[in-house]
């Protein structure tokens, strides 16, 4: 696999290097930040990035940012978000979209060599990969609600148009929303559904789903 | 640790260019002079307006002192009798030169009945009604008193000019004199007592009236200076206030560093060593390694990982990161991995202080925890949003009830006791409603910012 890395804590970053190195991975690029990881993806298109969620300059999200930059610019490279905590709205924000090809780990699953060489494969390939603390948590908030019933109004407008084969931006067009708040429905919708995104599975397949059997 | 120190003290008056000394020989021609007789005419027009409103205060207070809703009405003119201080500094600083540093400000405790509170406790309004009583008496004193004397100095001074257009007089034996009559047949109308009088206008123009116009706008500057300025020990609340703000704000931020020192330092590291273990772990695995050495692998591989695991609990419990991207998102995580059904409304349109926002979300840590393991509930709700410069945070729960701030009794302070200091640190304030038997609410009240008044 051809893999970018970027890691603000200089010791994991060689030590990611050498553990993929050492697999007969090839590393394109390991920097330290995101603006610099959006540059080396640009210049050498890697297939998988790992993230670090916590970097400079403010140490809170740049990781999921700079995911969702990257699936926007490059949707081809799949992406791995690692953190040290799991926070519902950065993986809300993450999975809202495009499911396909991302994932998000915490930081301590690199000790499980195998299984997070394996993890990155299956991002790789367009699987989406959740730490089982995401998941916990996106049911917990999900329990929060039940179901359909729980809705509002522009909600359910949202999901019938889901429903039709439409696309954010083509739903955006419809209502007269701006992308980012049909987004933000679509994240309520998932989490109304209780649709805790299991690997492989398309939430918006699944939200229709449902709805339909309403 | 970033203190910045801005030259000069903060919160006192800009110096203003202090006036040349009063001289008693050129009194008359120094501008001061002037500027405090325009003062002594403008303290004689405002004396009875300020009289009217201390009387109606004080009156209008003992009659409507018998309801609740009654006492509003004093503590607003209380708190409002401090823009009569505010007057009162303006022309001090303006016409006397003496510049008088404004009171502590007023500070309106939150609710109705805080308002009635604030307002008849105000310090700063009650000695401005006292300076409206006490200088009704020195106001129209010092004026009188600098008025007449300008004016007869004035007068006596002139006499030689006006006295033609005075009627004739006629004296005792039956002479007829204009001029001002001095006493029983005795009248300014002869050139000695002519020049004598206007000596004395002189005198009384040139010399008496300067000092005691002087002398009054000394007492009234001093009696605004007495009375309108701050005391030593509201001065000394506030910066001990302010000293305090500062504390909890630098241990805010030294809990923040710790964590990040944690975070880049040793928890890179132990997930370095996990990795690498792990990693030896599995290329021994393919070949036939001693089973000893799988075994220390093994559980130093499995220590690593659980060094992690605690080493992510301690740094979350000093301070939580994702508190650096605002309190919703961190309450959000919070609610969804809560053991209970748990409901969050968080409604901030302005982020309150790092401080601020850290104390409350381990207030509600705190106290969705309490809901668990204490009351035994099986929801709970969170409401968190903004009102008026405060932060309003509103846990309540289903369980039993029960709750309150344990007084010592064991030599053991609950939870909540813990809570309650924390919130007060910040002049927070924190109330319980929790009988027997349930629900419980619990309301926490704290500033948006740490120092409204700095």
């Amino acid at each position: 696999m051809r893999i970018a890395i970027a890691e603000d804590s200089a010791i994991l970053r060689a030590g990611l290097v050498e553990l993929l190195t050492g697999r007969g991975h090839d590393v394109t690029a390991a920097v330290g930040d995101a603006p610099s990881l959006l540059a080396a993806v640009t210049e050498q298109e890697p297939e998988v990035v790992i993230l670090d969620n916590r970097m400079p300059p403010t140490h809170t999200n740049e990781g999921v940012r700079a995911a969702l930059t990257l699936r926007q610019r490059h949707p081809d490279v799949s992406v791995l978000v690692f953190s040290q905590y799991v926070e519902t709205r950065y993986a809300a924000d993450l999975f809202a979209n495009h499911p396909a090809g991302v994932g998000y780990l915490l930081k301590d699953r690199v000790a499980e060599v195998g299984t997070f060489v394996q993890a990155l494969e299956r991002v790789r390939q367009g699987e989406t990969v959740l730490d089982p603390e995401v998941v916990a948590q996106l049911m917990g908030a999900s329990r929060q609600r039940d179901g359909i019933a729980a809705l509002t109004a522009r909600e359910r407008e949202v999901l019938e148009l889901m429903a039709q084969g439409r696309t954010n931006a083509g739903i955006a067009e419809a209502l007269f929303l701006s992308p980012g708040a049909v987004e933000k429905n679509v994240t309520s919708i998932f989490a109304k559904l209780q649709l805790a995104p299991a690997p492989n599975d398309h939430r918006r397949v699944l939200a229709v789903l449902k709805y339909l059997q309403v | 640790m970033t203190t910045i120190l801005a030259p000069g003290t903060p919160g006192t008056a800009a110096p203003a260019p202090p006036l040349p000394a009063y001289r008693f020989l050129s009194g008359f021609f120094q501008r001061r002079t002037w500027s405090a007789f325009l003062y002594h005419w403008c303290s004689l027009v405002l004396a009875s307006l300020g009289l009217a409103y201390a009387v109606t205060t004080v009156s209008l207070g003992a009659s409507l002192a018998v309801t609740v809703v009654g006492l509003a009405v004093p503590a607003a003119l209380i708190a409002g009798a401090r823009s009569w201080g505010s007057l009162q500094r303006a022309l001090c600083r303006s016409l006397l030169g003496t510049p008088v540093a404004d009171p502590v400000p007023f500070r309106r405790r939150p609710g109705f009945t805080g308002f009635i509170r604030s307002g008849l406790a105000d310090a700063a309004g009650w000695r401005a009604i006292a300076h409206q009583a006490l200088s009704f008496v020195t106001s129209v004193t010092g004026a009188t008193v600098s008025i007449a004397f300008f004016f007869a100095g004035l007068g006596a001074m002139t006499h030689w000019f006006w006295y033609q257009f005075l009627p004739p007089q006629q004296a005792s034996d039956g002479s007829w004199h204009r001029g001002s009559q001095l006493g029983p047949d005795v009248f300014v109308d002869t050139p000695p007592l002519q020049l004598a009088y206007a000596g004395l206008g002189a005198l009384l123009f040139f010399f008496l009236w300067p000092a005691l116009n002087h002398a009054f706008a000394r007492l009234q500057a001093a009696l605004a200076a007495g009375l309108l300025g701050p005391t030593a020990a509201s001065l000394r609340v506030r910066d001990l206030e302010r000293s305090r703000s500062r504390t909890v704000e630098e241990s805010d931020a030294k809990l923040r560093r710790i964590e990040r020192d944690l975070h880049d330092g040793t928890q890179a590291q132990l997930v370095a060593i996990a990795m690498k273990v792990g990693d030896a772990k599995e290329r021994l695995a393919g070949e036939a390694a001693s089973p000893a050495v799988m075994a220390l692998l093994e559980s130093a591989h499995g220590t690593a990982k659980d060094a992690l695991v605690d080493l992510r609990d301690l740094a979350r419990g000093i301070h939580p990161p994702v508190l650096n991207d605002g309190l919703e998102t961190a309450l959000e995580t919070l609610a969804a991995n809560a053991a209970i059904r748990t409901s969050l409304i968080c409604s901030l349109p302005v982020r309150p202080s790092p401080a601020v926002e850290a104390i409350a979300y381990f207030c509600v840590m705190e106290l969705v925890t309490n809901a668990v393991k204490h009351a035994h509930a099986h929801q709970v709700r969170i409401s968190v949003k903004s009102d008026g410069g405060r932060l309003r945070v509103r846990v309540g729960d289903d369980g039993r009830g029960g709750a309150a701030v344990a007084t010592a009794v064991d030599g053991h302070r609950s939870g909540l006791a813990g809570l309650a200091e924390r919130v007060a640190a910040v002049d927070g304030a924190l109330a319980i409603d929790s009988p027997r038997g349930g629900p419980t609410t619990v309301s926490i009240d704290l500033p948006l910012a740490m120092d409204p008044a700095a």
